[in-house]
């Protein structure tokens, strides 16, 4: 269990760039940690693994600070940064090194530089290696020591559609075994694949926090029937909120209300779903905008 | 709820480890189904301060440019021998000579050493993973400390090793005794000489926080001091040469010395060194 409380940071007499956050994330899920570019995740993660200090708050995980943790890399993994490596390094020292910090063997970081792909490039010195092997490689380091956590900052960076797909069942093999996974990203549809919880930041806040499908649901129920006026008049007697949205109308209802109601009324549903990616992208991107003006008022 | 348990129970180190075998067999996160672990106590105790300096050794010379430092500057005792030996004297050889050719090159890049050893993850960025594997940063800069030193007296002892073997087979090409001399006060005053040189980089390095200007100042400040502060304080100069120090310290030889040279060591290596610690403690690594 990581816990986040009441994070504060700013960097000289700069604003916050991180104002007053805290959330939980919880053993067996993937939660997915999103925002815009400078919203503040990177910040929040180098306080929560003691690379920055904090001006207020703290952030532990199971009760314990970061940096009192014995042997960090042997309960939580961490990828920061996949650019910051050494460029003059060999792939395979690169881990032998940390292996050799974690008191891992080096039959260990071989298989564990089997287990992300690299093998074959391991040989090879990381200033040949592309953004998406330096993510490969930044994920063989924090899966070294395995751990019973994963901090991971955009580790998609950089991957190929195959690289990505791999990386979404490893984490999400990871999490149904129990694990803890934070992962940050910038982009909705990444995280939307393979979260089932989000944090959402805006300017240094949090702007939304809870499971997935609750912050799907929050985002309505979109319907289309052959009769939409009808449909209409219907919802609406049942004191549901609609939304016309082109032909369409979006409820603020589960999927099972609406359905009940179109059948008591008799009317014909050619489309029934709970929020999808553009409600969330919606979500996503009201939250951050909100918060952005409410930076610049 | 057994998922929730695996982490929480992780809390209180000695939990985790009572329950080690049975988790990483039944429910590793990473290793799902698979062993492959050897963790067993390794995993719940800090590595040790030895561990520590000996992966900061090894940082040292397993990239590129490490290793072309340290081949390089071993080559240059190998030259400065080298010459020596199609260029033989006729006369008994002299030890202090010999070592004298090995070293000359070779005690201009030493305090490289210690700069790269406190700058160059900063520069690389690979602080970030250092700290974050070794959380104690003040454990992380004291072995980095000891790593450059390490580094020094062995590259020390290796070019003695050349010097020696340059020293006998000269000898015997031209048939000419050897002169010792006080070959102990040599190899102690350049052992003592070297370490003085090399944490002159490192305080320069620890201070400076990055490669290029730490290379710089470590070339340019000493001297200037010597060139500007000489034509100006004259013989008060001496009190901040740290050159003059480093040459007392080789002769072993510090009568007379002993408060000018302790100034010039507070100035140029502990105070530089202690600010630097204090920095790299707290800078905010990104």
């Amino acid at each position: 269990m990581m816990r986040i409380e009441h994070l504060t940071k700013s960097f000289g007499r700069g604003p916050a760039v991180v104002n007053d956050v805290s959330f939980t994330v919880r053993p067996g899920t993937v939660t997915g940690f999103l925002g815009p570019n400078g919203a503040g995740k990177s910040t929040t993660l180098r306080m929560l693994t003691g690379l920055t200090r904090p001006n207020a708050g703290r952030a532990t995980i199971d009760g314990i600070r970061y940096s009192d943790l014995p042997n960090p890399g042997r309960v939580v993994g961490v990828m920061l940064d996949a650019a910051a490596q050494h460029a003059g390094r060999t792939g395979r020292e690169t881990v032998r090194l940390a292996a050799s910090l974690l008191g891992v063997s080096e039959q260990q970081a071989d298989a564990t530089i089997e287990r992300v792909g690299l093998s074959a490039a391991a040989g090879r010195r990381v200033g040949g290696y592309s953004l998406g092997m330096r993510q490969r490689l930044g994920l063989a380091v924090a899966l070294l020591g395995d751990p019973l956590a994963l901090i991971l900052d955009e580790p998609a960076n950089g991957l190929d559609p195959e690289g990505i797909r791999w990386m979404r069942e490893l984490l999400r093999g990871f999490a149904d075994a129990g694990g803890t996974v934070l992962l940050s990203s910038h982009l909705l549809h990444e995280v939307e694949a393979t979260a089932d919880h989000l944090v959402v930041i805006g300017s240094g806040r949090i702007v939304a926090d809870g499971a997935m499908a609750e912050l799907l649901a929050s985002s309505g129920v979109l319907v289309r029937g052959l009769d939409t006026p009808a449909l209409h008049t219907a919802l609406t007697r049942a004191g549901l909120t609609v939304t016309p949205s082109s032909d369409a109308l979006r409820v603020d209802a589960t999927t099972e209300t609406v359905g009940r109601i179109a059948l008591a009324a008799g009317q014909v549903l050619t489309e029934l779903r709970s929020g999808d990616t553009s409600g969330l992208e919606d979500l996503f991107f009201s939250l951050t905008a909100t918060t952005d003006t409410e930076a610049a008022a | 709820m057994s998922t929730t348990t695996a982490l929480t129970s992780s809390g209180a180190p000695g939990d985790r480890h009572s329950s080690a075998t049975g988790h990483h067999q039944g429910r590793s996160p990473s290793h799902a189904g698979g062993s492959g672990s050897d963790s067993t106590a390794t995993g719940l105790h800090r590595p040790s301060w030895a561990r520590l300096v000996t992966i900061e050794v090894r940082k040292s010379v397993d990239t590129r440019a490490g290793w072309a430092l340290l081949a390089g500057t071993f080559a240059l005792a190998l030259i400065g021998v080298g010459w020596k030996l199609t260029h033989l004297p006729g006369q008994p050889a002299s030890y202090e000579d010999w070592l004298g050719s090995a070293s000359t090159g070779v005690v201009l890049l030493i305090p490289v050493f210690g700069v790269m050893a406190m700058t160059s993850e900063w520069s690389q960025r690979t602080v970030l993973t250092t700290f974050t594997l070794s959380p104690r940063r003040g454990r992380v800069f004291s072995a980095k400390l000891a790593a450059a030193v390490v580094l020094e007296l062995g590259l020390t002892l290796g070019l003695m090793g050349v010097a020696t073997v340059g020293v006998l087979l000269g000898s015997s090409i031209d048939g000419h005794g050897i002169h010792w001399g006080h070959s102990g006060t040599l190899i102690g005053g350049l052992l003592a000489a070297s370490t003085v040189n090399v944490l002159l980089g490192v305080a320069i390095g620890a201070l400076a926080g990055s490669t290029p200007i730490a290379i710089t100042a470590l070339f340019v400040a000493p001297s200037a001091w010597q060139i500007i502060a000489g034509h100006v304080l004259h013989d008060q100069a001496k009190w901040l040469d740290i050159y003059k120090t480093i040459g007392h310290v080789s002769e072993i030889d510090l009568r007379g010395h002993i408060a000018s040279d302790l100034t010039a060591v507070i100035a140029w290596i502990v105070l530089p060194t202690a600010l630097g610690a204090r920095r790299a403690l707290r800078r905010d690594v990104s």
